[in-house]
This record gives structure tokens, sequence and C-alpha cells, in this order.
């Protein structure tokens, strides 16, 4: 009796060293895995924030405004500012566009609106809040 | 077991647990003995360290304790990166492992300039070294064609380094970082007083929300290069240029030239590269009218209207105060600001007194230091006895030095309705400031009036300031320098402190120009009515749109019709 239990338990344990060699492994393996694919998202991270400061530094004003001037840009005066007077009578030019505008009331609003890209800005294609979008290029 | 009797062929006989009892205690006293002898080699070893004395114990490391510095982000009001790390290779040798130390010089000297070699060669020649910096910040391609040469005991580490990629853009706000990532100056040793850095090993970098500045990097640029062209225009060694949100303080850009490189931290001890906003005080001259007739306005000594006769010097003491253009005539207050009177404004700080010019320059923060995040700004330099000659020196800008800075908020509290602002280098603000009122809204409305109608007026002295359509108003300063034993009359500080749109500002401008040779006209006529206030125009046409400043000016044309003016000089 005791020597059978003796050789079922002898033979559990070499089971358990197996599988316990196996988990082992497998983990090892896991973790050098985990390991290579930390590696590479740091890569990918410096990947990333160099990208970015080579952007930046692409898109730097002090680049952009001498190549904007090339294309014959200028800063945009207070000449290319004007005031759109919308008579409400007359049928919007917009209308037939697809633009809609039946519903528009009579409005004067300004219109800031870049007609040229300003060689002064950083080259992203952010603007203030509350300043109006560019319209059109007028050239 | 006891009766067990061993025999020998001899005939000698023992009992078996006698021998086994004589066995055990053999091997315990064995063991015994080497324990012993261990512990006496021991303490015998301890015994002879102890009578030697002078034994060094030499710690050689194969990695540095010092660890790097991990950054947040510096990014402009809209998000535009200006601050960043990112990881480097570090060369490093561990002279233990060097075969041929002349192969590696040799081989690296063409590779890596700027080192000094010579002590380099000590350095690595000390064998009992494990750990020398060769070179740090490495681009890639240097530490490849090192690599590449396969030299043993040369290995790299990575590691984090600060990149500018704007390069010299607003340089002196930014400051700079030694070569362990560790602020040493500007934004960036604000940073570490915040607490927002963190030290790291090797290239590890945290994640924390960027610092957003209230800086707009387009409106800096656009300032700095019109500062550049009035340097080179009217022959100016120095210039320096503010532009702030007359409401929250927020400065929108802030330049000094020249510039300066926040990546090379050795420029930072030239004096000639010194910031001169922040970082510098002067007697800004007639600016400073702008604050004597307020503080007479607001002290109900006199209004726009009441004349003064300025057609005679003022003396005090063994000084005589005369007119740069007398009129010849009396002048009313407003005429003394248009024609910049600095008998007028003398006569009206001497009915004020000494003491209520003290306490209201007091209120207008210009007597005590502040700071921002760029660091502390240049303390004001006060007069050291303030009796009658100071009092009238300092209604028209002499006597009393502050830093440019400090002058731009107190001219933002006289134009945005009375209350004081705080300057601030963050977007957003200062969360909740302290605004407190420094003079009343009708003091506020009478100093807009004046400070338009100097740039409107053909009499006025910042006439030449007029932007098109963006209503700018403000007052002119052209102060000498102080010299040796007094003023240097050929040396003159240039300013015009501004404001836009002056039916409600929202930005305050300040453009300085240091020792300009010639103004607008040509000749050696240097006046800030003849650089700095047509500079101040050439700034205000570029930012304004930046800033969404609509011109007054506008066309008015039927939606109908459709076509637009082709831009200025685009065709």
């Amino acid at each position: 009796m005791h020597r059978t239990l003796n050789w079922v338990l002898a033979l559990a344990t070499l089971a358990g060293m197996s599988a316990l060699y196996v988990i082992k492994e497998g983990t090892r393996r896991l973790e050098a895995r985990v390991q290579a694919q930390e590696r590479a998202l740091e890569r990918a991270e410096n990947d990333v924030s160099v990208l970015t400061a080579e952007r930046a530094h692409l898109a730097r004003p002090e680049r952009l405004e001498p190549l904007a001037r090339k294309l014959g840009m200028v800063p945009v005066g207070a000449s290319q500012y004007m005031r759109i007077e919308v008579d409400a009578r007359a049928p919007s030019p917009l209308v037939g566009e697809g633009q809609g505008g039946a519903d528009r009331g009579p409005s004067a609003s300004a219109v800031p609106p870049t007609p040229s890209p300003s060689p002064q800005g950083g080259g992203e294609p952010t603007r203030p809040s509350g300043q109006a979008a560019p319209s059109r290029t007028a050239r | 077991m006891d009766s067990v009797i061993i025999s020998s062929k001899s005939g000698r006989t023992w009992r078996l647990a006698s021998l086994l009892a004589t066995r055990r205690r053999r091997r315990t006293l064995a063991a015994l003995g080497c324990l012993l002898l261990a512990f006496a080699t021991i303490a015998g070893q301890l015994v002879r360290l102890a009578l030697r004395g002078g034994a060094e114990i030499k710690l050689t490391l194969a990695e540095p304790l010092t660890s790097s510095w991990s950054r947040p982000d510096i990014v402009d009001r809209k998000g535009r990166l200006i601050a960043t790390d990112v990881a480097v290779n570090s060369l490093y040798a561990d002279p233990q492992q060097i075969i041929d130390l002349d192969e590696v010089i040799e081989k690296l000297s063409p590779i890596l300039g700027g080192i000094e070699w010579g002590d380099m060669r000590k350095s690595l020649a000390d064998r009992s070294r494990r750990f020398v910096w060769i070179e740090r910040g490495l681009s890639p391609r240097l530490a490849q064609r090192v690599h590449d040469l396969g030299l043993p005991g040369l290995a790299f580490r990575s590691e984090l380094k600060r990149i500018y990629p704007l390069g010299v853009l607003a340089g002196h706000v930014i400051g700079t970082v030694n070569v362990d990532n560790k602020g040493l100056a500007g934004v960036e040793r604000t940073l570490d007083e915040m607490s927002r850095v963190e030290p790291v090993q090797g290239a590890g970098r945290m994640e924390k929300a960027p610092l957003r500045l209230s800086l707009d990097i387009g409106v800096q640029h656009a300032l700095t290069e019109e500062l550049k062209q009035a340097r080179t225009l009217y022959g100016a060694p120095a210039a320096a240029g503010l532009i702030m949100d007359a409401n929250t303080g927020e400065i929108l850009a802030a330049a000094s030239l020249p510039q300066i490189d926040p990546s090379r931290p050795a420029e930072w001890q030239d004096q000639a590269l010194a910031d001169r906003l922040f970082g510098g005080t002067y007697e800004l001259g007639s600016v400073f009218k702008t604050l004597t007739i307020a503080m007479a306005l607001e002290a109900g000594i006199a209004d726009l209207d009441k004349v003064y006769d300025v057609t005679q010097p003022l003396t005090t003491g063994p000084y005589t105060i005369t007119d740069f253009h007398p009129q010849g005539r009396p002048l009313s207050v407003r005429e003394i600001f248009l024609h910049s009177s600095n008998v007028g404004a003398g006569m009206l700080a001497r009915e004020l007194g000494a003491q209520r010019q003290r306490a209201l320059l007091d209120r207008f923060g210009l007597l005590e230091g502040m700071r921002t995040a760029a660091g502390p700004v240049a303390p004001p330099q006060l007069p050291k006895t303030w009796g009658d000659a100071e009092t009238i020196t300092i209604s028209y800008g002499h006597g009393l030095a502050v830093a440019p800075l400090q002058f731009a908020a107190a001219i933002a509290a006289l134009v945005n309705g009375g209350t004081s602002v705080t300057p601030t280098l963050l977007a957003g603000g200062n969360g909740t400031p302290d605004r407190r009122r420094v003079v009343s809204a009708a003091t506020s409305s009478k100093i807009r009036e004046i400070m338009r109608l100097n740039v409107t007026n053909a009499a006025g002295t910042g006439r030449r300031a007029e932007a098109e359509g963006y209503r700018v108003g403000g007052k002119t300063g052209t102060a000498e320098m102080p010299g040796r034993g007094g003023y240097r009359e050929k040396s003159q500080i240039a300013s015009f402190a501004g404001a836009f749109p002056m039916d409600a500002p929202k930005y305050v401008t300040l453009v300085i120009l240091f020792e300009p040779q010639t103004g607008a006209v040509g000749g050696d006529h240097a006046t800030a009515g003849l650089n700095a206030a047509p500079t101040t125009a050439r700034v205000v046409e570029r930012v304004a749109p930046l800033l969404g400043v609509l011109p007054r000016t506008l066309a008015t044309r039927s939606a109908q019709s459709g076509s637009f003016d082709a831009p200025r000089g685009a065709q």
C-alpha cells in the first residue's frame, strides 16, 4: 500500500515538475515578449517625439515666412478686410449651390479672412477661438 | 545494542556503542576545529587590516549614479510645440576594456570635434575607473559613425535631451537646461521649481501634461522679425518688444534682441545676450509722462484742459529742466502730453508732491519686484532720496529704473479701465488674480483719449505709430542712458508704449530700441517718434490680424459683387 502510494506520489512529483518547467518556460518567453514589446513601445514613443519635434522645426515661422514670401504671399493688410452687406430682398448668390440661405435675415458681418495665408503664422492649422475662418484666397 | 562485542584478529575487543560514541566525538571536534580555524582567520585578517591602516577602498561602477530629468513639453497658447525631450545616445568608455588608447583617440577625434583630448586621454588612461563620459547627446548620425568603428571599451547610454524646435525664438523666455536636463533659467527653471520634472534613469519619458504658455508663436515671430528690421534700419545694437493682453496680463510675445539659444547653456553667461525685458531695469524717459498725467488726473489736481505756463525752464536745486520741443506758449495738460513737455510734466509732479507720487507709483506696482513663470523680474531701482528734484525727473522718466515688463503692466492697468494686471507667461492668466483698482474708469478713459490723440494728431510725437485701421494709441519716450558721472547724450533708449484698438484696448505693446543711431527721416535724429513709433505701427499691422483684431476701415461691399481686393504687394 505504502509502496504504491510512494510510486504515485513520485510520478505526481515528476509530472508536477514537468508542468512547472513548461509553465516557467512559457512565462519566461512571455516576459521576453513583454520586454521586447516594451522596448518597441519606448522606441515608437521616442520616434513620435522626434517626429513631433521635427514637424515643429519644419513648421517654425522663421522657415515658413521666406517660403511664403517666395510664393508672393504677404502679411494680411487692413485693406484686405471687408464688410459684406447682405441684402435680404435680393436672392442669395449662394442659393442653388447647396448653401441654403433662404432663412437668412439682413446682416452686416465682418469677414476677416485672410485672403492669403499669413507667413507669420506657425504653420499649424489652428486659430484663436472667436476668429472667423479664412473665407477664400485672393491673389 | 550494549551487548554487541566487536573483536579484532589480534584479540582486542570493543563494545560497539562505545566505538560509535568515540567516532561521533571525533567528528564533532573536527567540525569545531574547522569553525574555530575559520573564525581565527577572519579575526586575524581584521587585526591585520586594523594594524596596517590606510587601506584604500575603491568603488568603481560600470554605470553612473547620476540620473537625468524628464521634463514636460512646453507648448504655446495654441498647442504648438516649443520644447520637448527626445532620447539620444551618449558615448562613454570603460577604461579597463580599452585595448589601444591611441587608436581610440585617433579614430574618435575626427568624428567628435570640440573635445579636449588631452584631458580625455588622462581620464581614459586611468585603469582604476570603469566609467568615463566622452560625449553626451550625440546625434543619431554621429552615434552610428562611432558605433561603426567597433572600438572595444566604448558603449552608448540612452538618455533624454531637451530639444527646442523653434531655435532661438523666445529663447529668453523659455530658458535653458544643463546636460542632465535640469532647468537653469527661464520657464525651464520654473518647471523645476514647480516640481514638474522627475528624475529618470536612461531615456524613460514621463507622461505629463504639457506646460501651456501664453505666448503665441506666430505673434512672437512677427514681433521678433519687426524688431530685427528695426535694429538694422535704425542702427540699434539691441531691441526689445512686448505684446500683452491688457485685461488678463497674458504675455503673447516677448522678444529681446540679440536673441539667445536655449540649446546652448554657455551663452547664458554672456551679458551682451542678457534679457532686456525681464532681466534689466531702465529709465524709460517720457513714456512715464503717461503715468504722471494719470496721477494728476486721479489726484484731482488737474484735468486735460488745465493750462500750465511751460514757457520758462523749470529749476530745482542746481538742475534746470527744459523741453526738447519748446512751444513757447502755455500748454494744456493734453498738449503737455502731445508735445511731451518735460517742464509741464515736472510742474504736474511738483503740484502732486513726492509723497503722493510715490504712493501712486506704488499703486501701479512699480516700486517693488515681481516674478513670472520665467523667474523673478529685475527689481526696480529707486532713488536714494525722493526730494523735489527726484519728483520732477521721475515725472518724465528719469531717476527711477524699472523693468520694461513692469512698466507695460502699469500701462495695461491705465488703459483697461483702471484695474491692475499681473503679467503672466501661463495661458489662461493667473487663475484668480488679485485685481485691484489702480485708477478710476474716468481717468482710464481720459488716458486712452490722449494716447490715441498722440497718434492721430499731427502735432503728436507718436503720429508715426498709426497702423491703418487698428486705432493705435501710445506715448513715445527717448531717454538718455546713464554713464559715468551722468547721462550719455548720444546713447539713448527710444521706446513707444502703446495699446490697440484704443476704443476698447485689448493689447498693450512696448517697443524699445537701445542706442539707435537714426530715425525715419535719416540723419542723427534718433528720437522714439522717428524709430520706436513706426516700428510699433509695423508690429501692430502684422500682429493684429493674427490676434483677431478687425480693422476699423472695413470696405463695405455687397455680397453679390463677389470679388476681393488683391493683397498689397502680392501681385
